[in-house]
Protein backbone atom coordinates (compact mmCIF):
# COMPACT_ATOMS: atom_id res chain seq x y z
CA UNK A 1 0.00 0.00 0.00
CA UNK A 2 1.14 3.39 -0.64
CA UNK A 3 0.90 6.51 0.88
CA UNK A 4 -0.17 9.35 -1.56
CA UNK A 5 -0.68 13.41 -1.37
CA UNK A 6 -3.67 14.20 -3.72
CA UNK A 7 -2.74 16.64 -6.15
CA UNK A 8 -4.48 18.49 -9.89
CA UNK A 9 -1.21 19.00 -10.83
CA UNK A 10 0.31 15.44 -10.97
CA UNK A 11 -2.93 14.14 -11.63
CA UNK A 12 -3.40 11.62 -8.42
CA UNK A 13 -6.85 13.91 -7.32
CA UNK A 14 -8.33 13.38 -10.64
CA UNK A 15 -7.20 9.69 -10.17
CA UNK A 16 -8.63 9.34 -7.21
CA UNK A 17 -11.84 11.20 -8.44
CA UNK A 18 -12.34 8.51 -11.66
CA UNK A 19 -11.61 5.54 -9.22
CA UNK A 20 -14.31 6.85 -6.03
CA UNK A 21 -16.72 7.56 -8.85
CA UNK A 22 -16.08 3.85 -10.98
CA UNK A 23 -16.06 2.59 -7.33
CA UNK A 24 -19.82 4.09 -6.69
CA UNK A 25 -20.95 3.26 -10.17
CA UNK A 26 -20.29 -0.45 -9.56
CA UNK A 27 -22.21 -0.02 -5.96
CA UNK A 28 -25.08 1.77 -8.02
CA UNK A 29 -24.48 4.58 -5.82
CA UNK A 30 -24.78 8.26 -7.34
CA UNK A 31 -21.56 9.76 -6.96
CA UNK A 32 -22.03 13.86 -6.38
CA UNK A 33 -24.41 13.14 -3.92
CA UNK A 34 -22.80 9.88 -2.12
CA UNK A 35 -19.72 11.89 -2.03
CA UNK A 36 -20.57 15.24 -2.35
CA UNK A 37 -19.91 16.56 1.06
CA UNK A 38 -16.75 14.99 1.61
CA UNK A 39 -15.19 15.78 -1.55
CA UNK A 40 -16.36 19.50 -1.16
CA UNK A 41 -14.53 20.13 1.92
CA UNK A 42 -11.03 18.92 0.74
CA UNK A 43 -11.00 19.88 -2.77
CA UNK A 44 -9.25 23.27 -1.95
CA UNK A 45 -6.02 21.21 -0.51
CA UNK A 46 -5.65 19.30 -3.88
CA UNK A 47 -5.42 22.27 -6.10
CA UNK A 48 -2.39 24.36 -6.80
CA UNK A 49 -0.29 26.28 -5.21
CA UNK A 50 -0.42 23.03 -2.23
CA UNK A 51 0.57 24.44 1.25
CA UNK A 52 3.42 22.95 3.38
CA UNK A 53 1.24 22.61 6.05
CA UNK A 54 -2.34 21.30 4.75
CA UNK A 55 -2.85 18.59 2.64
CA UNK A 56 -5.29 15.55 1.63
CA UNK A 57 -4.00 12.20 1.76
CA UNK A 58 -4.96 8.91 0.39
CA UNK A 59 -3.80 5.09 0.88
CA UNK A 60 -3.59 3.67 -2.76
CA UNK A 61 -3.27 -0.67 -2.95
CA UNK A 62 -0.65 -2.10 -5.55
CA UNK A 63 -3.77 -2.00 -7.89
CA UNK A 64 -3.90 1.75 -8.11
CA UNK A 65 -7.15 1.85 -5.86
CA UNK A 66 -7.61 4.36 -3.10
CA UNK A 67 -9.04 2.89 0.06
CA UNK A 68 -8.81 5.71 2.13
CA UNK A 69 -8.62 9.81 2.16
CA UNK A 70 -8.10 12.27 5.02
CA UNK A 71 -7.43 15.63 5.74
CA UNK A 72 -3.79 16.77 7.14
CA UNK A 73 -2.85 20.11 9.29
CA UNK A 74 0.23 20.85 10.67
CA UNK A 75 -0.69 23.36 13.30
CA UNK A 76 1.28 25.57 15.80
CA UNK A 77 -1.66 25.13 18.84
CA UNK A 78 -1.65 26.70 22.08
CA UNK A 79 0.13 24.77 24.68
CA UNK A 80 2.18 22.91 22.41
CA UNK A 81 5.90 23.25 21.47
CA UNK A 82 6.00 22.76 18.06
CA UNK A 83 3.13 22.25 15.40
CA UNK A 84 0.58 19.30 15.88
CA UNK A 85 -0.96 17.63 12.85
CA UNK A 86 -4.60 17.43 13.27
CA UNK A 87 -6.11 14.32 10.98
CA UNK A 88 -10.26 15.14 9.96
CA UNK A 89 -12.13 14.11 7.08
CA UNK A 90 -10.65 10.47 7.50
CA UNK A 91 -13.22 8.59 4.92
CA UNK A 92 -13.05 5.19 3.45
CA UNK A 93 -13.40 4.25 -0.07
CA UNK A 94 -17.25 3.48 -1.10
CA UNK A 95 -16.25 -0.05 -1.71
CA UNK A 96 -15.58 -0.35 1.90
CA UNK A 97 -19.10 1.48 2.94
CA UNK A 98 -21.55 0.06 0.47
CA UNK A 99 -19.35 -2.78 -0.56
CA UNK A 100 -18.91 -6.07 1.99
CA UNK A 101 -15.63 -6.89 2.55
CA UNK A 102 -14.35 -8.91 5.55
CA UNK A 103 -12.88 -6.82 8.32
CA UNK A 104 -9.39 -7.82 7.37
CA UNK A 105 -9.85 -5.60 4.82
CA UNK A 106 -10.64 -2.54 6.80
CA UNK A 107 -7.38 -3.63 9.44
CA UNK A 108 -4.87 -3.63 6.87
CA UNK A 109 -6.52 -0.26 5.37
CA UNK A 110 -6.73 1.33 8.79
CA UNK A 111 -3.14 0.28 9.98
CA UNK A 112 -1.68 1.50 6.79
CA UNK A 113 -2.71 4.78 7.21
CA UNK A 114 -2.14 5.48 11.13
CA UNK A 115 1.22 4.38 10.55
CA UNK A 116 1.47 6.61 7.26
CA UNK A 117 0.24 9.27 9.46
CA UNK A 118 3.01 8.64 12.25
CA UNK A 119 5.58 8.42 9.65
CA UNK A 120 4.82 11.61 8.03
CA UNK A 121 4.86 13.74 11.32
CA UNK A 122 8.59 12.48 11.81
CA UNK A 123 9.42 13.69 8.44
CA UNK A 124 7.38 15.92 5.77
CA UNK A 125 4.96 17.24 8.39
CA UNK A 126 7.14 17.10 11.72
CA UNK A 127 5.23 17.21 14.72
CA UNK A 128 5.07 15.66 18.06
CA UNK A 129 1.68 15.53 18.42
CA UNK A 130 -0.80 14.04 16.66
CA UNK A 131 -5.22 14.46 16.59
CA UNK A 132 -7.77 13.05 15.04
CA UNK A 133 -10.91 14.39 14.96
CA UNK A 134 -14.33 12.57 15.80
CA UNK A 135 -16.80 13.69 13.94
CA UNK A 136 -19.43 11.92 15.61
CA UNK A 137 -20.23 10.03 18.92
CA UNK A 138 -20.15 6.76 17.32
CA UNK A 139 -16.57 7.40 16.41
CA UNK A 140 -16.29 6.90 20.53
CA UNK A 141 -15.67 3.38 21.56
CA UNK A 142 -13.65 2.42 17.92
CA UNK A 143 -10.87 5.52 18.95
CA UNK A 144 -11.27 4.41 22.83
CA UNK A 145 -10.36 1.14 22.26
CA UNK A 146 -7.30 2.43 19.58
CA UNK A 147 -5.94 5.05 21.59
CA UNK A 148 -5.84 2.82 25.35
CA UNK A 149 -3.86 0.17 22.75
CA UNK A 150 -1.40 2.67 21.67
CA UNK A 151 -0.82 4.00 24.86
CA UNK A 152 -0.02 0.11 26.14
CA UNK A 153 2.38 -0.05 23.52
CA UNK A 154 4.89 2.16 24.75
CA UNK A 155 5.47 3.50 21.37
CA UNK A 156 3.76 7.17 22.68
CA UNK A 157 4.21 9.19 25.24
CA UNK A 158 0.57 10.09 26.04
CA UNK A 159 -2.40 9.03 24.25
CA UNK A 160 -5.73 11.04 25.68
CA UNK A 161 -8.97 11.33 24.89
CA UNK A 162 -10.39 15.28 25.21
CA UNK A 163 -13.67 15.89 23.56
CA UNK A 164 -14.17 15.27 19.69
CA UNK A 165 -10.33 14.51 19.66
CA UNK A 166 -7.80 11.71 20.58
CA UNK A 167 -4.50 14.01 21.18
CA UNK A 168 -1.40 11.15 20.83
CA UNK A 169 1.97 12.56 21.76
CA UNK A 170 5.11 10.75 20.33
CA UNK A 171 7.78 8.96 22.68
CA UNK A 172 10.57 9.34 20.20
CA UNK A 173 10.07 13.04 18.21
CA UNK B 1 7.37 -5.17 10.28
CA UNK B 2 9.20 -2.19 12.72
CA UNK B 3 8.04 -1.86 16.04
CA UNK B 4 6.03 0.80 15.21
CA UNK B 5 4.11 -0.96 13.03
CA UNK B 6 3.35 -3.34 14.87
CA UNK B 7 1.96 -1.20 17.78
CA UNK B 8 -0.30 -0.09 15.50
CA UNK B 9 -1.36 -3.06 13.60
CA UNK B 10 -2.01 -4.62 17.40
CA UNK B 11 -3.79 -1.84 18.22
CA UNK B 12 -5.66 -1.44 15.30
CA UNK B 13 -6.95 -5.13 15.59
CA UNK B 14 -7.56 -4.74 19.59
CA UNK B 15 -10.03 -1.82 18.57
CA UNK B 16 -11.74 -3.76 15.89
CA UNK B 17 -12.29 -6.21 17.58
CA UNK B 18 -13.95 -4.21 20.49
CA UNK B 19 -16.70 -2.56 17.73
CA UNK B 20 -16.53 -5.48 15.15
CA UNK B 21 -17.38 -4.26 11.89
CA UNK B 22 -21.05 -3.58 12.61
CA UNK B 23 -19.35 -0.84 14.87
CA UNK B 24 -16.78 -0.06 13.03
CA UNK B 25 -19.19 0.74 9.90
CA UNK B 26 -21.60 3.41 12.00
CA UNK B 27 -18.32 5.56 12.44
CA UNK B 28 -18.05 9.05 10.84
CA UNK B 29 -15.04 7.38 8.49
CA UNK B 30 -17.93 5.92 6.59
CA UNK B 31 -19.92 8.15 4.35
CA UNK B 32 -23.35 6.14 5.01
CA UNK B 33 -23.03 6.52 8.46
CA UNK B 34 -22.86 10.45 8.00
CA UNK B 35 -25.54 10.08 5.94
CA UNK B 36 -27.63 8.50 8.54
CA UNK B 37 -26.86 10.62 11.58
CA UNK B 38 -27.32 13.39 9.40
CA UNK B 39 -31.17 12.53 8.13
CA UNK B 40 -31.51 11.36 11.96
CA UNK B 41 -30.87 14.87 13.12
CA UNK B 42 -32.96 16.91 10.91
CA UNK B 43 -35.71 13.94 12.07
Amino acid sequence: MEFVRLSEEDGSWQSFLSDWEAQCARLDEDFESYLFSAIDIVKDLAAPPLQTHSGVYAIKDADGVFLLMCQLNAAHLPGYTGRVLRVRQLCFAPMYDVGELDLEHYAQALVALFYEIVTLSKKDMPAAHIKFHLRSPNDRLFFTALGSALMRSGEFSSVVMRGAWLYISKANN
Amino acid sequence: MDDLKKAIDAAVREALAVVGLQGLKQTSMFISSRKRAKVKQAA
